[in-house]
């Protein structure tokens, strides 16, 4: 029963999670690393290097992102990410899906308008 | 193309709009559209049936977009997605792709060691994420563009190790083919004893197929001159995986055909189809990240430590953008670096000129502790002063950090 909850909620997290990291990435850019911590900071947002990792590599592909290296004093240059001018019309695209989308949820949860 | 009146003229029509599909799979979706087109015509008449399907381009393109290769893309984007499972194991007999070999054998991003064989059944190792686990790259060092500044010379030697193995291969058996008995070993036990035999003819000469052809079939694709860097070394990269194999099995063979054992060399063979491979990926990248690291934009130490042990400095910088900004290049209020304009014409442009050049530069080991005094002296023959103090700020701020886990963080 809890595993299927989790289940559940891994499903939720991973459709959002994109929206989450450019939300992130909105505010100044981040390595690899950053991005986890800052996402293992939210309950209900962890999400695994495994994820976040090749969820990057595809924002990059699609021209979402922008990557830049940076010298690191404990290891080799990081690579950092942050918005392009695409990810910007796509952060605010998405952003009000969302929220179309999570009202019209919320509406039907709540029982409210729209019944008959 | 708005005025159609009968169903035949609006089905050649999707027809055309639908020649990227092949054959058989047009007549099917042609054949399910007529059908319903016909029945609603018998209900509501023609001309109502066209008008609810709307026009034929934009039906094609529905059907072209709901026949589209998902697994194509997902393995485009690093996400393994064999033909399909048998028994919980994973088959793929669709012939090798470079995307698959991207997202299975060398797949950085992705932590999975094991992964689904390219090419039959069963699971390959993903050299990536081993780089990954043995702290040599971040999963996110490599990414698409990387491959395209991999120096020409690191990656011709990449490329010419399948061809030598093959012709070792094929040189080995060659030249014991007379030497040898009618009959030769097929296979070892688990001591590395042969324990079953086979016609020395048939034996070698599938041997020797399997040496050469790979190589024949592939080599004219990776020598293109079009072909991009990323194709050739991931296929160069597969190929080896398959030649170290046929040598090694050609070596024992050859070893073992007069009856004796030359000892359990198996372990060798397989330790040999991980490491060659390993190396030929391994080294180019890493040159390639030197040539992109050559010209890194200095940071400014902050945010360096690792969040847990520096909780007041990190939320220093969540709450403050203006940081960020610095960091982009334009003038902030905390940009410590006076060069801060200078940094960004010196990145990429002049990467890239470098590689114009031939991309000849001298290689470093992968010390990692090296970079920030070499940066510093740079800075301080400029006389950008201000550079110095950034960098002593930064390695105090590294040793600090470095005490605990040191090794840990650098593998981050």
């Amino acid at each position: 029963m809890a595993q299927a909850r989790d289940e559940r909620a891994t499903q939720f997290r991973k459709g959002a999670l994109e929206l989450v990291i450019l939300a992130l990435l909105d505010r100044g850019e981040l390595y690899g690393v950053e991005i986890v911590d800052r996402l293992a900071e939210r309950s209900g947002l962890e999400a695994s290097a495994g994820t976040v990792y090749p969820l990057l590599s595809r924002l990059k592909k699609a021209g979402v992102v922008d990557t830049t290296w940076r010298e690191s004093p404990v290891g080799p240059p990081r690579k950092y990410y942050r918005l392009s001018t695409a990810g910007h019309r796509e952060l605010a695209e998405m952003t009000r899906l969302w929220r179309d989308i999570s009202d019209a949820i919320d509406e039907v949860l709540t029982g409210g308008a729209g019944n008959e | 193309m708005s005025e159609i009146r009968t169903i035949d003229a609006y089905i050649a029509e999707v027809r055309a709009h639908l020649a990227p599909l092949g054959a058989s799979q047009r007549d099917e979706v042609l054949a399910e559209l007529e059908s319903l087109l016909r029945a609603d015509a018998d209900r509501a008449g023609e001309a109502a049936a066209l008008e609810a399907v709307g026009d034929s381009e934009t039906y094609a393109a529905g059907v072209l977009e709901a026949l589209h290769d998902d697994a194509d893309d997902a393995e485009a984007a690093g996400q393994p997605t064999p033909q399909g499972t048998v028994l919980g194991m994973p088959y793929d007999f669709r012939g090798m792709s470079v995307d698959r070999i991207g997202s299975r054998v060398w797949n950085p991003a992705a932590p999975r060691i094991f992964m689904p064989r390219m090419f039959g059944l069963g699971w390959t190792f993903n050299l990536g994420a081993i780089a990954v686990k043995l702290g040599l790259i971040r999963p996110d060092d490599v990414g698409e563009d990387s491959y395209e500044r991999i120096p020409p010379v690191a990656l011709a030697v990449a490329v010419a190790v399948p061809a030598l193995l093959a012709v070792a291969a094929a040189a080995v058996l060659l030249v014991a083919w007379p030497m040898l008995p009618a009959k030769v070993p097929t296979h070892w036990g688990v001591s590395g004893a042969p324990d079953d035999w086979g016609s020395r003819d048939v034996v070698l000469s599938i041997l020797l197929a399997f040496a050469v052809v790979p190589a024949a079939l592939t080599y004219p694709m990776i020598l293109r001159r079009r072909t991009s860097a990323r194709s050739r070394l991931l296929s160069a990269a597969a190929l080896a995986m398959e030649a170290v194999l046929v040598l090694g099995i050609a070596v024992l063979t050859v070893l073992d055909a007069n009856g004796g054992s030359s000892g359990n060399w198996m372990w060798l063979v397989v330790l040999g189809v991980l490491v060659v491979p390993f190396f030929m990926l391994y080294v180019p990248m890493r040159r390639g990240l030197h040539v992109e690291w050559r010209e890194v934009v200095p940071s400014d130490g902050e945010g360096d430590c690792h969040a847990d042990q520096h909780p007041a400095e990190r939320s220093a910088r969540v709450g403050a953008p203006g940081d960020h900004r610095a960091c982009r290049g334009a003038a902030g209020p905390r940009d410590l670096r006076p060069g801060g304009d200078v940094a960004h014409p010196r990145g990429p442009a002049r990467v890239r000129e470098a590689l114009a050049v031939g991309g000849h530069h001298p290689v470093r080991e992968p010390d990692r502790r090296d970079r920030v005094p070499r940066r510093r002296a740079q800075a301080g023959e400029g006389g950008r002063s201000a550079h110095h103090s950034v960098f002593r700020a930064a390695r105090a701020t590294a040793q600090a950090c470095r005490p605990g886990d040191g090794r840990a963080l650098r593998r981050l």
